[in-house]
């Protein structure tokens, strides 16, 4: 009997058509090609890897987790809005193809192979969201249940990892004589464990491990792992759950997501489900499983991405603003948040000690600390595989824009007692960590904007002018550009206040000066 | 009094009876306004015929023949693409008389020839001024003279190009060339009495001349006059395009029509003319033998001829075979070569 339909359905491609004007082209073969498609019977559409990724999402969407949201806003031209109520909440209608994040971050973080994090109360979908992830690569769904380790308060490090073999632990006479029988999730290309933060403090530890630098360790017998797509999930991220998370746990998180509520308009969706007693994971069509090539190849496709120049520089600008602190060093170098919190002491009260500076406009006095040079990365990531998805050659502003908040979701914290939150319309924002973040990069960009940053970047000039290499430049040019610097230096100098853009930098423009200073100093020695 | 289902057909429907409700649920799930009684007519009078006909060729693919045919069907029911309601009612009428002609064809690989031939109805369907029934005929007569699908099929290419699709001429040439002679001649159309010429030397022929028909491309050259050999395009009222006069420009072998923003790519030839959106599409002009003055006087070398309908022109646009023209007074692009006599479909 052939599977059932009702949950096989996949969506036609192109799943986001592209409207590029080209010349027509004629072939004669199209005329076989048409309505009736052979693809829809066939094992293999052979179709692009980001079309498929496409067709795995809306048959999430459609048929498997009922999240009718499209938080993920992306307009073509001009868009309708509408506000309702007291507060005047908003509702945009899209005007270009937009997206769920509750389904459409897991499926990026499948694609690029990272750890995402689901949270939110019980019942939302988040395991079957991890568990549909599973699926998508391959695995059963018996191997998928099977495969998934379920924090609870007893759990222990070798019901995380794997036991030696008790024979071997009786006979052996030295370490390497003792066999470890691997738990079989160790060897996976999804790995998902569920509520991690009910897992004991120790065995966090080993968990870490195995995250962060993809082996396993018993017995100082090891284990290498393969790279893996991680799914963490858990009811309350913000201590609910039986142990407190270690930090560094939670900084090799990558990517956090927020399953939304339950839309009760959809409540026919979940009755067809009980009257077929059908699973929808259990029915995942074939078409949109990624074999291990596949997905290799997927992740090296979405690598290729293009991040363009201008955008690099725009995220620069965005994540040079939260680690300056200007209180909390004499030396410019140390002026930094990660100082201060060194230094354990009240970061509020530090922060109240800057003046001078316009407290409701400089972002970087919004947030406890800084970014960490891991964020960074897994924002380009991500961004990358956001424009892939779409089908996009490279990355676009607005990908950042979408990716961002939910990178670094945890990764920014708050400083809820910052003046700008006081401010009409702010005070939500206290709440709501994914539009507080979206709300931080716009700020960002408008400044970037004023300052007109794209035309006028004498720092971006020098640095190009040094990144095209310093074979064959002579004295005096060297003179010259340090000359430059130097004469910027005097100007910035001249009553501009410092702020977290203006201390990357003045820090930049040292490092220029500095290269220039030693290799002047060579061609001297060389003369 | 309704007919019943028998034969083969009848007994796979009742050995897999469980399967096929299931998914005739389904899909009517999915798409309510699925009528059962419409399926039911649709397995009756189209899809039995086709599975008996397999049947008595090669019973061991009969049934994987109904089954393809049985989700192909509902499947494009609830598009309305088949059944009483189906926006293409060639699709059905292709089925019903072609598939129960090639039940060899269709043992050897069912689900390719079934998607390609519901798509190629298809395209005919939708396309003004091709014709279908007649691309249904010559696949009957293709299917005698066929030794498998592969060289059916590529020979269903170059008589959908005579069916009306013109804008697949280059390429259904180029098939010609590849396909037996005597299958090439059969899918042009051209008579065995009239098969004198080597299948090249035709094919040169009808490559340098879009308005010559197969048959005389067999023959000698005859004589020739210049005529109006075709009129593209409407109003939108009646069915067609335009709203107001379009322009007519050159793009290599076709040309571009434009009405206020619009722009659409013309290729036309004697078996018919094709719209297709000209978005993208530059100017191309090239050398051309033609000309034509407000009196609605076409010069080509040595041949002369008035035609009172293009009096007035407000556009024309030529390239090395035809001269295209349009006029205040009309929303039809005229289309003026010099054509052999008895060359006009």
């Amino acid at each position: 009997m052939k599977p059932l339909k009702l949950f096989q359905q996949l969506s036609q491609p192109p799943t986001n058509p592209h409207t590029q004007p080209a010349p027509q082209k004629f072939d004669v073969a199209d005329l076989y090609e048409g309505p009736a498609s052979e693809r829809a019977f066939a094992d293999d559409g052979g179709l692009p890897l980001d079309e498929k990724l496409r067709q795995a999402y809306f048959w999430i969407v459609n048929h498997a987790i009922i999240s009718p949201h499209y938080d993920i806003e992306y307009h073509d031209g001009p868009s309708q809005s509408y506000t309702f109520g007291d507060t005047k909440a908003k509702l945009n209608l899209p005007s270009a193809q937009s997206y769920s994040s509750f389904v459409l971050m897991p499926l990026l973080n499948f694609a690029v192979r990272r750890r995402c994090l689901l949270i939110g109360g019980p019942g939302r979908g988040k395991t079957s969201s991890a568990v549909l992830m599973g699926v998508l690569a391959g695995y059963s769904i018996k191997d998928v249940r099977r495969a998934m380790q379920h924090g609870q308060p007893q759990m222990t490090i070798s019901d995380l990892l794997g036991n030696p073999l008790p024979a071997d632990l009786i006979n052996a006479q030295k370490m390497e004589d003792i066999t470890i029988s691997w738990r079989k999730w160790l060897s996976m290309r999804v790995r998902i464990i569920d509520e991690y933060n009910r897992i004991p403090t120790r065995t966090q530890s080993a968990l870490l491990t195995v995250m962060s630098d993809n082996y396993a360790e018993i017995l100082d017998h090891i284990y290498e792992c393969p790279e893996a797509a991680w799914y963490l999930t858990a009811n309350d991220d913000a201590g609910g759950g039986t142990y407190h998370v270690i930090e560094a746990l939670r900084d090799r998180i990558d990517i956090v997501v927020v399953a939304l509520h339950f839309n009760t308009r959809f409540l026919n969706n979940l009755l067809i489900r009980i009257e077929e007693g059908v699973r929808p994971e259990e029915v995942v069509p074939p078409q949109i499983v990624f074999t291990e090539a596949e997905s290799e190849r997927m992740y090296k496709e979405v690598m290729g991405i293009e991040f363009p120049p201008e955008l690099r520089r725009r995220l620069e600008f965005f994540a040079s603003q939260f680690e300056f602190c200007e209180p909390a060093a004499d030396q410019l170098e140390y002026k930094t948040k990660d100082t201060a919190k060194l230094a354990s002491i009240d970061l509020h009260a530090l922060f109240a000690q800057e003046t001078g500076k316009d407290r409701l406009k400089d972002i970087g006095s919004l947030t406890r600390n800084g970014l960490s040079v891991r964020s960074l990365m897994t924002v380009i990531t991500f961004a990358k595989a956001l424009a892939y998805f779409r089908g996009n050659g490279e990355v676009g502003i607005e990908d950042l824009r979408q990716i961002i908040p939910f990178v670094l979701h945890d990764k920014l914290t708050p400083d809820l007692e910052a003046p700008w939150f006081e401010a009409p319309g702010n005070a939500v924002f206290r709440i709501d960590r994914i539009g507080w973040i979206r709300r931080l990069f716009d700020l960002a960009c408008s400044e970037y904007d004023r300052l007109n940053l794209d035309k006028d970047d004498p720092v971006g000039e020098l640095d190009k002018q040094f990144n095209s290499g310093l074979e064959g430049v002579s004295a005096s040019e060297v003179r010259t550009r340090l000359a430059k610097i130097e004469r910027l230096l005097t100007e910035w100098s001249k009553g501009r206040k410092l702020y977290g853009h203006i201390f990357d930098d003045l820090l930049k423009l040292k490092y220029l000066h500095q290269r220039y200073t030693n290799y002047l100093m060579w061609l001297e020695w060389k003369a | 009094m309704e007919s019943l289902i028998s034969g083969a057909f009848a007994k796979i429907l009742e050995a897999n009876r469980h399967s096929f409700n299931v998914r005739f649920a389904e899909t009517r799930h999915q798409h309510p306004s699925v009528d059962p009684a419409a399926f039911r007519e649709l397995l009756c009078s189209t899809i039995a015929p086709i599975v008996d006909a397999v049947n008595s060729v090669s019973p061991e693919r009969a049934e994987e023949v109904a089954q393809i045919l049985y989700d192909m069907s509902l499947d494009l029911l609830s598009r309305n693409l088949l059944g009483q309601k189906s926006r293409q009612p060639a699709i059905a009428e292709g089925w019903r008389k072609l598939y129960p002609q090639i039940p060899r064809f269709i043992a050897a690989s069912p689900q390719r020839t079934f998607t390609s031939i519901t798509n190629a109805l298809y395209h005919l369907s939708v396309t003004p001024g091709a014709r279908p029934h007649e691309w249904t005929d010559n696949m009957s007569l293709l299917s005698a003279v066929c030794v498998d699908v592969d060289s059916w099929l590529q020979a269903g290419q170059i008589a959908a190009w005579r069916a009306g699709l013109a804008h697949y001429r280059r390429g259904a040439l180029n098939l010609c060339r590849k396909l037996d002679p005597p299958v090439a001649y059969v899918a042009l159309g051209i008579p065995d009495s009239a098969a004198g010429s080597a299948i090249d030397e035709v094919v040169t022929r009808l490559a340098a001349d879009p308005w010559l028909l197969p048959g005389l491309a067999a023959r000698k050259p005859g004589r020739k006059n210049l005529t109006i050999v075709a009129r593209a395009g409407t109003f939108r009222g009646l069915g067609g395009l335009f709203v107001s006069t379009p322009t007519v420009t050159a793009t290599g072998e076709d040309f571009l029509i434009i009405e206020g923003d619009s722009k659409w790519l013309l290729t036309a030839d004697i078996f018919g003319a094709t719209w297709h959106h000209g978005q993208g599409t530059t100017e191309s002009k090239t050398q051309s033998p033609f000309s034509i003055d407000q009196t609605g006087i076409v010069k080509f070398e040595k041949y002369q001829q008035t035609f009172p309908e293009l009096t007035g022109l407000n556009s024309f646009a030529t390239n090395t075979t035809t001269l295209a023209v349009t006029t205040p007074l009309s929303f039809s692009v005229y289309m003026v070569a010099l054509v052999e006599e008895g060359g006009s479909t």
